[in-house]
């Protein structure tokens, strides 16, 4: 018996062993909440991110390099968050070892505002003058909760129309459709060819610029109420549902994919509604594709859009909160968005860095117009409940030949039920 | 066995049938991972254009060796302990009479049954509280345990025959003496059974690990290899790469472990 | 050669029975003192319970704390005490009502379906040659991780997936099948069938090493064919195995959530059919910060598989 408890102690000893030869010794055991003062009154700072791609965090590294050539007494540590963010952060956040600034995205940042999690930015704000007029009114609105600002956007997205030249020259059409009008037009002739017209999930984040185009509106901000039910959300919706109907619309699902890209890319659609993000993955991925972006469709002149953002915000339990605001106003001012701009990763939350940005990448022209016209994808403190109950009526509105009144009405009960 | 002689033929068609059924995706999975990036959403591609490159990218640009030996440290700790704690609570369960002997392994059932979603955070600010995220001890101590191994040991202890057990105590073994010396002897294919599940569970456990570090150079193998699935550019061939490459070492494992699944002394010795 | 078969308890798995003080055994008292026993019993299960006692019971508790409260872990100090109200409002919660009848059908059919399989592996693997390469072939998608098992299954279940043009050649046109309310938990089904039998088969075939050769060989000289040793021996000496197999699989078919959340993207569509129980628990505890909620989701979750456990046990213990 002994022997064997000796046997499995060794065993035990020899992977410590391998333990401490196992690359380079600082495993992080002791700067695990790199907060901390460092010698010579030198700051540590925690950066908290996700990355949808390794060149998404190359160009973070280069501006925090940026950042400490500038101000040599602050270290920042970047955090990479693999998993799902919002489980990550939430057990973080509440022990209080968040990262002392973070990536915020628009959808859930009034959760996270109204709970008392993020630092108020507003007298740091005055205190070192930040031009905060220059960024896009609509992407700095949604980092603002009751008067108060939580944080800056970082960069933003909108949604325009991506084209397959050769698939819509086989129908015959020779200049894509600029409202939602002509596109029922053309959509007739790429079915009557056998080509998918449009991709789009049954997804309020795509969707609601049309319930917005003719007149509605799900969301009153002012009360941060659901407002599901108004007669005036029909009509936009209807038309939605009636262009899945008549075939002119397929959801990436039905096409074998869990979003437009991979369809588009094959050519197996002549149209598909997503943003910025979609040009990486065609340039990687579709290389022979001859494609066009153009804008979103409008609608009698309206030209809604739906604006994703994030914003740096900072943890309330920071311990350098001037050194965690200095660093926020760095990433989110003119010299980092310059090299956001150059990347070509994101549209610049800047309007003045948005210029450069299309001179460098004019392809991009219709989603930088875009966020002229658009509204973040947010709804307040209902959130992700407000987006199920509304994304799952929606989706038997389609599947079951609901109509649209049906589908609202749906939507608000179910909203009800799921919230205490 | 010569009960099954007369269906010979037909019980191996059915194992190789099943064995493609469950070796399909396997192979596609390889076959994705030796796609060029710029042919990833085309079914079928040309032997030619098939590349290594996927497997090259991961290995040179992250810093894979780092993450496979965190693993590998991991994955190995927790194997241990939990071979030790599970056996000897699934053998007192199975044979030792004590008070409250049912409720608490009741207790231990209980456990598994709750959904550890809502464990997560009370846990991690616990941990956290220990100053123990970002560190081997946050990765291994909470795990050392498991119930589901502590249920499988029980049951299998029972059904070890007890004549052995009796006879070991009349020459005067203590219980220790027992367990260690009869009756782990005994139980091979348990041990094997256990060895492989633990470390199975371990090697591609993800929900913890990715809470619980929070620097690169702490990722076990599944938190590293998941940055690939970008938000909107999951590149199937760079996933499926990295799949393949977290599951090879535990093929091996497997591979070594299962030769332990034979019959052991429990039967033979009481011939 | 008796010794082993005589051994066969009736008592399979009942621990309640003996804490209730029956005597468990025809064992003799063999002058060891059974306060010893209890002391050796006590110690060695003391790591676990440590183990237990310092990682798991403090959260379980909280969580069970917070099910009574509106609760916000990021808002601790507002939390607002409702009694039972949590627990009142799940049986008006059509979601939840939903993702509890779902989860129920799916562990209907995935348990028999992937106990049986596992067995009949088992049987194969232990009897034919080549036996490495089956058994590595067979415990291959359980070594798998969930998120590619799902991928590769998305794949071969989409509108032109394999299935797809594998019916195309009987005439037949299929769905999207993940995307079809009418198909999609079928799809878990099978995904969660194929990619887990593996591990069961090897618990079988582990348990299938217990039973002496010796009984089979008194069997066949008296005669019995292949089925009735199937019927008569292996099965009934199995049971143990068995009932460890059938709990295991219904607490994990009750709590399934990796193949739901990948396949579904996360919202339990297409309407609401592949939403499970713990699903919910996630979106209500991680995307609408309900916690208290979502503790009180995973509350009745725990009632009903300890229930199902104890019929479990109940029948399986009686059986004989």
């Amino acid at each position: 018996m002994l022997k064997k408890w000796m046997a499995v102690t060794a065993a035990a000893v020899a992977s410590v062993g391998v333990l401490a030869g196992c690359g380079s010794g600082n495993s992080g055991t002791n700067d695990n909440q790199a907060s901390g003062n460092g010698q010579g009154g030198s700051v540590n700072l925690t950066l908290g991110m996700w990355s949808s791609s390794p060149a998404e965090k190359q160009l973070v590294e280069n501006q925090l390099k940026a950042f400490e050539q500038a101000n040599p007494n602050i270290h920042v540590k970047v955090e990479v968050v693999t998993g799902d963010y919002l489980q990550t952060m939430q057990p973080r956040l509440a022990s209080h070892t968040a990262p002392d600034v973070f990536y915020v995205d628009a959808s859930y940042a009034p959760q996270l505002e109204s709970s008392g999690v993020l630092l108020p930015l507003d007298d740091y704000i005055q205190k070192d003058h930040v031009d905060i007029q220059d960024f896009s009114p609509s992407l700095l609105k949604a980092f603002q909760w009751q008067g108060k600002t939580y944080g800056l956007p970082k960069d933003a997205n909108s949604l325009a129309i991506e084209y397959n030249k050769d698939l819509l020259a086989k129908a015959g059409i020779h200049t894509p459709p600029a409202t939602w009008e002509d596109f029922e037009k053309d959509a007739a002739l790429l079915k009557a060819k056998g080509i998918t017209p449009l991709s789009m999930p049954i997804d309020v984040a795509r969707y609601y610029p049309v319930v917005l185009d003719w007149g509605g509106s799900f969301y009153d901000a002012n009360n941060n109420k659901a407002t599901f039910t108004d007669a005036k959300n029909q009509s936009g919706l209807q038309f939605f549902i009636d262009n899945f109907h008549k075939g002119y619309i397929k959801t990436p699902k039905d096409l074998g994919a869990d979003w437009a890209g991979p369809p588009f890319a094959q050519g197996q659609v002549a149209m598909v509604a997503e943003g910025a993000w979609i040009i990486p993955a065609l340039q990687q991925t579709a290389k022979g594709l001859h494609y066009g972006v153009t804008d979103f469709f409008t609608h009698y002149g309206k030209s809604a859009n739906m604006l994703y953002t994030v914003s740096y915000s900072i943890a309330k339990s920071t311990k350098h909160p001037d050194e965690a605001a200095k660093l926020l106003f760095y990433l989110t001012g003119k010299d980092a968005q310059k090299m956001t701009a150059e990347s070509g990763l994101a549209i610049p939350s800047r309007q003045s860095e948005q210029g450069d940005f299309l001179q460098k990448y004019p392809d991009y022209k219709a989603f930088v117009d875009g966020l002229k016209g658009g509204t973040p994808y947010q709804f307040g403190t209902l959130g992700q409940n407000f987006v199920d109950a509304i994304n799952k009526a929606t989706e038997a509105g389609v599947l079951q030949n609901q109509s649209a009144a049906d589908v609202l009405k749906q939507a608000d009960q179910t909203l009800q039920t799921q919230t205490q | 066995m010569t009960h099954a002689k007369n269906f010979r033929p037909l019980l191996y068609a059915v194992a190789i049938l099943y064995a493609c059924v469950s070796l399909l995706p396997f192979v596609w999975s390889v076959y994705t991972s030796l796609k060029p990036t710029s042919d990833i959403y085309h079914t079928f591609v040309p032997f030619g254009h098939l590349t290594l490159h996927s497997y090259s990218d991961i290995i040179n640009n992250f810093p894979f060796l780092r993450w496979l030996c965190n693993s590998v440290i991991v994955a190995t700790i927790v194997t241990i302990g939990n071979l030790i704690v599970n056996t000897l609570a699934g053998y007192a369960f199975a044979r030792l009479r004590f008070p409250f002997k049912g409720a608490l392994f009741y207790l231990f059932m209980a456990v598994m049954m709750i959904p550890s979603q809502v464990l997560l955070v009370p846990i991690y600010i616990m941990l956290a509280k220990l100053g123990w995220i970002n560190t081997y001890q946050g990765l291994t101590v909470p795990f050392l345990m498991n119930a589901m191994m502590i249920f499988l040991a029980r049951q299998f202890f029972l059904g070890i025959p007890q004549e052995l057990e009796e006879a070991a105590r009349m020459d005067g073994l203590s219980h220790w003496g027992i367990f260690f010396r009869i009756v782990l002897p005994l139980s091979r294919p348990l041990m094997a059974t256990m060895t492989i599940f633990t470390f199975q569970g371990n090697w591609n456990s993800f929900l913890w690990p990715v809470l619980l570090t929070t620097s690169d150079d702490m990722y076990t193998l599944p938190v590293g290899l998941n940055s690939f699935y970008g938000q909107y550019d999951a590149y199937w061939n760079s996933v499926m790469a990295g799949v393949l490459l977290l599951t090879l070492p535990m093929i091996l494992v497997f591979l070594v472990f299962q030769k332990h699944f034979v019959k052991g002394i429990s039967t033979t010795g009481l011939k | 050669m008796s010794m082993g078969t005589s051994e066969t308890p009736t008592l399979i798995g009942r621990p309640s029975v003996e804490a209730a003080g029956m005597p468990p055994r025809k064992r003799k008292p063999l002058g060891r003192n059974q306060k010893d026993e209890a002391l050796a019993g006590y110690l060695f299960v003391l790591p676990a319970i440590a183990s237990l006692v310092v990682f798991l019971l403090g959260p379980i508790l909280v969580a069970f704390y917070i099910s009574f409260f509106n609760f916000n872990f990021l808002d601790p100090e507002n939390a607002k005490f409702v009694g039972l109200a949590n627990y009142w409002h799940l049986f008006h919660d059509p979601q939840f009502l939903r993702a509890l009848w779902n989860t129920t059908l799916y562990s209907l059919g995935v348990v028999p379906t992937q106990t049986v399989l596992a067995l009949f592996l088992a049987l194969i693997v232990n009897q034919i040659r080549g036996k490495t390469f089956f058994r590595v072939a067979y415990y291959l998608p359980q070594v798998t991780s969930t998120i590619a098992v799902s991928v590769m299954f998305i794949f071969i279940f989409s509108q032109q997936g394999l299935l797809n043009q594998f019916l195309h050649l009987f005439g037949i046109q299929g769905p999207t099948y993940t995307n079809d309310p009418k198909f999609a938990l079928a799809s878990l089904m099978v995904m969660a069938i194929w990619s887990t039998s593996g591990q069961f088969m090897m618990i079988y075939l582990a348990g299938l090493q217990d039973i002496p050769d010796e009984i089979y060989e008194a069997a066949a000289l008296d005669g019995a064919s292949g089925w009735r040793m199937l019927r008569y021996i292996t099965i009934p000496s199995l049971r143990r195995v068995t009932f460890f197999v059938v709990v295991m699989s219904l607490i994990g078919t009750y709590q399934v959530f990796d193949q739901a959340y990948v396949v579904s993207g996360g919202d339990g569509g297409p309407l609401n059919s592949t939403m499970t129980v713990v699903l919910d628990v996630f979106t209500k505890g991680f995307k609408t910060m309900q916690m208290g909620y979502a503790s009180a989701m995973a509350f009745v979750l725990f009632f009903i598989i300890l229930i199902l456990t104890l019929i479990q046990h109940y029948i399986m213990g009686r059986e004989k």
